[in-house]
């Protein structure tokens, strides 16, 4: 009998080692939105690497971006985001590092849906901001997957909108993360 | 007369150029050909120097297919490198020659033709440093 305990406490310790979430999830296959349409003008991009890792227990969240990464529909407005706005030969990447708000109100073990607030600092062009967004978090299968819309302003990242595009490019601009994050080993 | 032919032809280039859509990968000339470990090496050496060399050109690396990543939208990733190095060479396939990505086997030595975008380099030691590629297309494989 003692021998039988003996290897359920083992069993039942594997077990319950299996049944926890994992710390850490990173992907580097993220995608991030970029729109700063405006009256005249459809300005969408799309960035289909970007890097991510989060922290599950102390609900840190970083990603990193490529922005000679985002892909637009022309050519012309490729080359004015990259050489005119962003200057992404200065300026390759954008980053942003911060917390999600509500971390233990989200259960990384059991499979659902959660609300997630995120604030953090987003560097753009050399400048960096507080940004936040109400965000979600989807586990499924041992996978998160992290939605977020960031709304910023391009002049806030003294990004400047000449007055003659001003109808074609909005300086309302929305970024949005859509994320399926791995568990990290090691 | 010979304004108004002036002006029709600005309109057509304005027009042209306004809605020119990006050139194929496979028509633009590369800058550099090189092979995955050496263009890797030259990052973690100095990824200053690397950045100003290689930063939005357009490359042709060589490589050993270490993992082929497919995402949940069917976009593929070519991931050239070693075996047991987690630093890479990630190259993201361009959307016109992403199928091209899925005749393709873990191990094959292939040539990716595609602009370089940026470099990550792992401060946390668990990741690995990668030097990406967008707007990629297989130009051989052996």
């Amino acid at each position: 009998m003692k021998k039988f305990n003996v290897w359920l406490g083992i069993f039942l310790l594997i077990s319950f080692n299996g049944l926890k979430a994992q710390d850490k999830y990173f992907t580097k296959k993220g995608k991030v939105y970029f729109s700063a349409t405006a009256k005249m003008e459809k300005v969408e991009a799309t960035n289909r690497a970007a890097i991510s890792v989060m922290d599950t227990k102390t609900g840190n969240i970083q990603f990193a971006v490529m922005l000679k990464g985002f892909e637009f529909e022309k050519a012309l407005m490729q080359e004015h985001f990259n050489e005119n706005y962003v200057e992404s030969d200065k300026f390759p990447k954008a980053e942003f590092s911060g917390m999600v708000l509500n971390n233990a109100d989200i259960q990384y073990a059991k499979d659902g849906l959660y609300v997630a607030k995120v604030k953090g600092k987003l560097t753009l062009h050399g400048q960096t901001k507080e940004v936040e967004a109400e965000g979600k978090i989807t586990v499924k299968n041992g996978n998160l997957l992290l939605n977020a819309d960031f709304d910023i302003l391009l002049s806030d990242f003294k990004i400047d909108i000449p007055n003659l595009v001003k109808e074609n490019i909005s300086n309302d601009t929305k970024i949005s993360v859509d994320c399926l994050m791995e568990p990290l080993k090691g | 007369m010979i304004v108004a032919v002036a002006v029709i032809a600005l309109s057509f280039y304005g027009g042209h150029e306004y809605f020119r859509a990006n050139a194929d990968i496979m028509d633009l000339n590369e800058s550099f050909h090189t092979d995955a470990v050496g263009l890797l090496n030259e990052f973690v050496s100095n990824d200053t120097l690397a950045t100003k060399k290689y930063l939005g050109r357009i490359i042709v690396v060589k490589g050993k297919l270490n993992d082929l990543e497919k995402d949940e939208k069917g976009y593929y990733t070519l991931v050239l490198g070693e075996d047991g190095i987690m630093s890479s060479i990630r190259c993201s396939m361009d959307a016109n020659h992403n199928q091209e990505a899925s005749t393709l086997k873990k191990g094959m030595f292939i040539s990716v033709k595609g602009e370089l975008t940026g470099y990550n380099a792992d401060g946390t030691g668990l990741l690995g440093s990668d030097v990406v590629l967008n707007r990629c297309a297989v130009k051989n494989q052996e």
